[in-house]
């Protein structure tokens, strides 16, 4: 199973906002869709679920076309949009029950598998509650059993985690991984990078509708740590420490940061043994040499000018 | 029990996903259970007040007949009114850009829907119907007023009701702006109280007067029962209209949305024409021949604009399904979605039309003289045929020039730039007539004639003189522009061949591009 996107186009009048974009990725892997308000996120992850159509271009989830036929496309993708769910006047049972339905899932295998994705989103104990009387984190723990519940082979998830308290997110994370480990393709579109970096094998960054990087996360960390930042801390002045490590090969910048000297160092970790063994040979009292990993905020921040459109 | 319960299980499957989801949604509605309670309510204080107040109630023959009618308007307007803007509004809401409802992107199909809001809208009836059955049964034991009468008009009401719903629904799907919605909302909201306001006012008239044939009495039962058959036939094949459209507004692009309404159209007029033929020939009256032209002619201009603003080409979707049987894809070439074969099948449609006009012309010459002096119905719908093609064509002409000089500007917007040409080209001779030429000789009269807004203005339609030079002016321009658009028209021919059998796209080598 692949989702390939292929020069996918999205104008709304003179705004572009998907500008001809490529990816692809298979079954097994989550992938992060970072970028900036604007940047065509959701706009892509609506064509994808065959809500919206492109202006040019097209999808492919297992070779099925989401424009030209959208609805065998359906069979195969799960869409989880950003904004709660409509219908607020269903309880959760109905309202799962519905979209079972919606999909053709007949009696007595519905009535199975509205259970068991109640069961498996949590929400046994909720079933006979309104929509509109659950919390932000309990719908979106609906919307997502609304989204698995014809079993897709893809999933898209629009922001899921927003608005979620810590624990939530955490249960949101084991069940995506959950369902990562069952074989299905998800592509989470996040603001919450960290949340991202944790769960995501690969990462797609968009800004203005054109992808800026895209790989495996691990690949584009690697990149990302091209250049390392250090932080020192050291039992002599700060200011004695910043002005000897300043001087030194390989060190592009250097600050005061609190009770430590974060230096910026150009170069792979050879460079930082060497700068830890020049700074003890010194006698430079060092008491603590950390190097802090980038991540994917890092990368974000890094490759993303923070326009919007 | 198990079988039972398994029983009950089979049924429900059975039922659309839509009917289930929307009835839950309006037993927990306010608004539904509001109105339900008005009704019982209003019911119970008109038949009490009826009661207590008219000391004649008792005695008088004809007690239970006022009272229908009065419950029966009572009930139809809220009903006309309430049901359509209930299910109207229901959709648009759930077909906004913005937030458009996830049950489009489920595997349900847009018949499946449409037909699941028609049956609930069906169901709402029937329990607002249910609230007043007892009520309108008791108008029974009053008298004057037999239950056939009760039970006619009531389904005669449901079929009208029914109807608002169907038009309400089909101005929720059109595809449209936030505000261009309000604005359609407003007109369909307008036409449904107008037509309610009518439709109460004949059946409570029909209710309450002293014969429930009087209307319709005069040429005997049978005029009355055709009449009603005629005018129920009419609305049905009007609602499958507008479901086939619904339906097609509601399918992505890339299907052939067009086919099943190019095919009900075509069937709808040929059983049209057929009994308005039969009709005229043996009741020797021309009316029905020629109302069934009219609004053959206006439906196809209609479909001529429709047509003209569809896809110039086909994807694989549609190709797959283009015979490779030469003669059977000249067919599927007409009624299968697609700009020129729209145009082709629309301008088909109305050449047969007056082919059958004419035909009964010459044999039944009696029966056209519904127009005046020389112009003829051949001639009048002749001419407006010909004035729907040539705006139609020259604003297909336009947007392609347009698209040639840069404008960005697409396909299904040429109905509006051919809408704007008829508007500019039927005021505009009027204006210069007016202003300038007001008396100026017969080239003056030559500008007014080119307006087609003369073939709605009854002075001029009675008056010979420039019926043979406007009908020259219009012939003209149709040739020229049909002559024009011969290579768009080829293009679109060439390019309609079925898609060959090959190997399947290879998958991209690379993750991410």
């Amino acid at each position: 199973m692949q989702v390939r996107v292929e020069n996918l186009t999205r104008h709304f009048g003179r705004t572009r906002a998907v500008d001809g974009i490529s990816f692809a990725f298979e079954s097994g892997h989550i992938v992060g869709f970072v970028g900036p308000n604007g940047a065509g996120k959701t706009t892509t992850l609506r064509i994808l679920a065959t809500v919206d159509e492109p202006t040019s271009g097209d999808a492919f989830v297992d070779g099925v076309s989401v424009v030209e036929d959208p609805e065998k496309a359906r069979h195969l993708v799960g869409f989880m949009p950003d904004h709660v769910p409509a219908h607020g006047d269903m309880t959760v049972h109905e309202y799962l029950d519905f979209y079972a339905r919606a999909y053709g899932i007949r009696d007595p295998r519905r009535t199975q598998i509205v259970g068991s994705v109640e069961a498996f989103a949590g929400l046994g104990q909720l079933r006979d509650k309104t929509v509109a009387a659950l919390s932000k984190g309990m719908k979106q723990r609906v919307s997502l059993a609304r989204t698995i519940v014809h079993d897709p082979a893809v999933l898209l998830l629009d922001e899921p985690a927003a608005g979620l308290d810590p624990r939530a997110r955490i249960e949101l994370r084991e069940l995506l991984r959950l369902l990562a480990d069952q074989g299905k393709a998800i592509l989470v579109s996040s603001h919450i990078l960290t949340e991202l970096s944790e769960i995501c094998d690969d990462a797609v960054i968009i800004e203005r509708g054109k992808i800026v990087r895209a790989g495996t996360v691990d690949d584009l960390l690697t990149c990302a740590t091209s250049r390392r930042l250090v932080r020192i801390r050291t039992l002599a002045s700060l200011e004695d420490l910043l002005k000897a490590v300043i001087q030194m090969p390989g060190v592009e910048n250097g600050r005061i940061d609190g009770r430590y000297v974060s230096v910026v160092v150009g170069g792979d970790e050879s460079l930082c043994r060497t700068l830890l063994a020049t700074l003890v040979g010194q006698g430079i009292p060092v008491v603590e040499f950390t190097r802090h990993k980038a991540d994917l905020e890092d990368l974000f921040m890094s490759v993303t000018k923070g326009d919007i459109q | 029990m198990s079988g039972f319960g398994a029983t009950i299980g089979r049924l429900s499957d059975r039922v659309n996903p839509i009917v289930v989801k929307e009835l839950r949604q309006a037993v927990r509605s306010r608004i539904v259970t509001g109105i339900f309670i008005f009704f019982l309510v209003v019911q119970f204080a008109i038949v009490a007040l009826v009661l207590l107040l008219d000391e004649s109630a008792a005695t008088s023959l004809s007690a239970g007949r006022g009272l229908a009618a009065g419950l029966y308007s009572f009930m139809m307007f809220v009903c006309i009114v309430f049901v359509p803007i209930y299910t109207g509004l229901r959709l648009a809401w759930e077909r906004s850009d913005t937030r458009r409802d996830l049950m489009f992107a489920t595997t349900i199909s847009a018949g499946a829907i449409i037909r699941g809001k028609m049956l609930t809208a069906a169901m709402i009836v029937a329990l607002i119907y249910s609230a007043c059955a007892p009520f309108m049964v008791f108008t029974y034991l009053l008298r004057g007023i037999d239950l056939p009468t009760i039970f006619t008009m009531l389904g005669l009401g449901a079929l009208y009701i029914l109807g608002s719903v169907q038009f309400a629904l089909f101005l929720a799907c059109i595809p449209t702006s936030r505000v261009a919605k309000i604005f359609l909302g407003l007109i369909g909201l307008g036409v449904i109280l107008w037509t309610a306001g009518s439709f109460v006012f004949a059946s409570s008239m029909m209710l309450a007067g002293p014969s429930f044939f009087f209307f319709f009495a005069t040429g005997g039962p049978w005029a009355y029962w055709g009449a009603l058959a005629f005018g129920l036939i009419l609305s049905v094949l009007a609602m499958g209209c507008q479901y086939f459209v619904s339906v097609a507004i509601l399918q992505p692009p890339s299907a052939n949305r067009m086919l099943p309404v190019r095919i009900y159209t075509t069937a709808m007029w040929l059983l049209g024409g057929a009994v308005a033929v039969i009709w005229s020939v043996v009741a020797a009256n021309g009316d029905v021949i020629v109302t069934w032209a009219v609004t053959s002619a206006f439906l196809f201009i209609g479909a001529l604009l429709v047509a003209v603003s569809e896809r110039e080409t086909w994807g694989p979707r549609v190709r797959r399904r283009i015979p490779r049987f030469l003669p059977a894809r000249a067919v599927a070439f007409v009624f299968f979605s697609g700009a020129a074969g729209g145009v082709l099948w629309a301008c088909l449609i109305l050449g047969l039309t007056l082919l059958t006009i004419s035909l009964v012309g010459v044999y039944h010459p009696t029966l056209l003289s519904v127009l005046p002096g020389s112009l003829g119905i051949r001639g009048g719908i002749g001419g407006i045929a010909l004035y729907g093609l040539a705006y139609t064509l020259t604003a297909g002409l336009v947007r392609r020039l347009l698209v040639r000089l840069g404008a960005r500007l697409q396909h299904y917007y040429t109905w509006v730039l051919a809408l704007m040409l008829a508007t500019v080209g039927s005021v505009a001779p009027l204006l210069v007539f007016l202003i300038l030429a007001y008396g100026a000789g017969d080239w003056s009269r030559l500008v007014l004639e080119s307006s087609p807004l003369t073939y709605l203005n009854p002075i001029y339609l009675s008056e010979p003189s420039g019926h043979e030079a406007r009908l020259l002016f219009v012939g003209i321009w149709a040739v020229v522009v049909t002559v024009a658009s011969v290579p768009w028209f080829i293009r679109q021919v060439r390019a309609f061949r079925p898609l060959r059998p090959g190997p399947a796209p290879a998958p991209d080598g690379a993750r991410h591009g």
